[in-house]
């Protein structure tokens, strides 16, 4: 008899679990949807540390990398260098599993990682060297 | 913030494997077998085991593609090992495939541009697979789409979906003018020819939907829609008069009480099951599956409406619909064209076979024999779907 009652109650107790199931899984896409995806992110940015070429970029400059952070000479990139050597869209840096991928967006001078030029996305590590047109940065953090 | 994130994913973890464990109880309590909660304690071990592995390579990827999967894999085990716990143990190996299968392709696979180069490869492979069950494939309840490999049997249509879905995306993906869809248009209309002849009606439907939809979302207009909706009304029209077995299906649609012990026999015993599970259903294992035809594959939604009730009915739906968001939600974010089509097919895929066999099984549409992805026992179907889950979930990473 006991055992009877267990059960039924078993039973009502997995109908309701599988609807907070529901119920959870629904608030999480509630909240992604209102735009709140609330993900902090390791700080990180990139300092000036050199530039060879003639343009009004200081050194010792420290740019913050966002989630994807656009780099280019036209005034809708997130960092704008106005050098002549740096293309309009020139590369990206974004997140991807928690490390920062820099990618060359078909510059005409490229993209340069410690020296070598990119051809596909790369994971920059910090203390790595980026020079875009003549411009050499630092990555930190 | 982050870590609230992650703790929110493994409370919902937990709780999936919660009612694992409680529900192979009940199970246990009934039939006075152990072997139900070693079932349940593993499957919950498998699902934790599958989901650690993703978030530790994969933090930014689409955590609920697999939560929600797994919660509906774990429905139909539940189901299947109470209809017969063998069942249950051979769909526990295609899901342990599936699992592999889907952290294989989000491991292995680098992005999606590296499979955009085979269109037609995938165009072959596609009409192959149906060609080939025209001529070698044997008749297995009604429908000639299985294929006899000695070992096994495996249904080539399921994978014709996936291939299907990628040479549609590479063909549609750089639309401009009608001309480019005269291919394609041709490549779909061949195989749904196939597929009728093959008498694998429910395929058909689902193939037409797929193409549609991903047709709308690359050239969005809404004429080619509405013309192909009017060449699926003639083509209907036209198989219905052509093929008795589509006019059957369809007669006993519209009245299955005309010939309820023979033909309509499904559809009476599954509005039967439904019925007398009610709101709150009789509860798991106070069932009747026994009365019900193919309960293990088409019909398990019947006994999972009457075991669990309207209830349970409503929550599969709502877990469906939920995975279908996740899918569309992916193609919303993806980059390029091609990995937004993938997407849109794969989800396409899974919804329009979730309302073709549920439709059929409340009698809303006329009933044709699909699996219900996910749930139903069957190995094709299962793999089939954690590799397009597997591509959903790699879409979401980037």
């Amino acid at each position: 008899m006991l055992m009877k009652l267990v059960i039924w109650i078993m039973r009502f107790v997995l109908l309701g679990m599988i609807y907070v199931f529901l119920y959870k899984v629904i608030k999480v896409m509630y909240n992604d949807l209102k735009g709140n995806r609330g993900r902090a992110r390791p700080s990180a940015g990139i300092e000036v540390v050199k530039v060879d070429v003639a343009s009004s970029i200081a050194i010792g400059a420290v740019y913050p990398l966002r989630p994807v952070t656009t780099i280019g000479r036209l005034p809708d990139n997130n960092i704008v260098l106005d050098s002549e050597y740096v293309s309009g869209k020139h590369a990206r840096i974004y997140l991807k599993n928690n490390s920062y991928v820099l990618k060359d967006l078909g510059s005409t001078n490229g993209t340069f990682l410690n020296g070598a030029r990119i051809n596909k996305p790369i994971v920059i590590r910090n203390g790595d060297n980026i020079n875009i047109g003549g411009i050499l940065f630092k990555v930190i953090g | 913030m982050e870590n609230d994130v992650h703790m929110e994913e493994k409370r919902i973890l937990r709780l999936v494997c919660s009612i694992a464990i409680l529900a192979f109880s009940i199970i246990a309590l009934y039939s006075k077998d152990s072997m139900a909660l070693i079932m349940g304690i593993f499957v919950s071990g498998l699902i934790a085991y599958g989901y650690f592995i993703i978030s530790k390579y994969f933090p930014d990827g689409d955590k609920y593609i697999f939560l929600l999967s797994s919660f509906l894999t774990l429905i139909g085990l539940i189901m299947l090992y109470r209809i017969k716990p063998y069942y249950a143990v051979r769909q526990l190996t295609w899901f342990t495939i599936g699992i592999s299968l889907f952290i294989l392709i989000v491991v292995l696979l680098p992005d999606m541009e590296s499979i955009s180069g085979l269109k037609y490869l995938y165009m072959g492979a596609a009409v192959g697979l149906l060609l080939l069950t025209q001529f070698i494939g044997i008749d297995r309840r009604g429908s000639k789409n299985w294929i006899d490999l000695g070992f096994t049997t495996f249904q080539p249509s399921e994978f014709s979906k996936i291939f299907i879905i990628l040479y549609l995306a590479l063909a549609l993906k750089d639309f401009k003018k009608w001309k480019d869809l005269i291919v394609p248009a041709a490549v779909v209309g061949i195989s749904l020819i196939l597929l009728v002849l093959q008498k694998d009606l429910g395929t058909a439907l689902i193939f037409f939907c797929i193409s549609l939809a991903m047709v709308y979302v690359s050239t969005s207009k809404i004429s080619y829609v509405l013309s192909a909706l009017g060449l699926f009304i003639a083509g209907a029209f036209g198989s219905y008069f052509t093929f008795s077995h589509v006019r059957q299906r369809v007669q006993m649609w519209i009245n299955p009480w005309s010939d309820p012990n023979n033909l309509g026999y499904q559809i009476v015993q599954s509005m039967f099951a439904i019925a007398s599970g009610g709101f709150l259903g009789t509860g798991l294992y106070l069932g009747h599956p026994e009365y019900i035809p193919e309960v293990e594959t088409d019909m398990i939604f019947s006994i999972i409406c009457e075991e669990l009730g309207l209830l349970g009915g409503f929550a599969i739906i709502i877990a469906y619909f939920l995975l279908i968001y996740r899918g569309f939600r992916s193609a919303i974010y993806s980059e390029s064209n091609f990995s937004k089509l993938v997407s849109v097919g794969l989800s396409t895929m899974i919804g329009s076979q979730v309302f073709v066999i549920i439709g059929g099984t409340i009698k809303l549409i006329p009933l044709t024999g699909i699996t219900l992805p996910l749930i139903s026992y069957g190995g094709s179907s299962m793999v089939i779907t954690f590799i397009g889950l597997g591509i959903l979930q790699k879409v979401s990473e980037n």
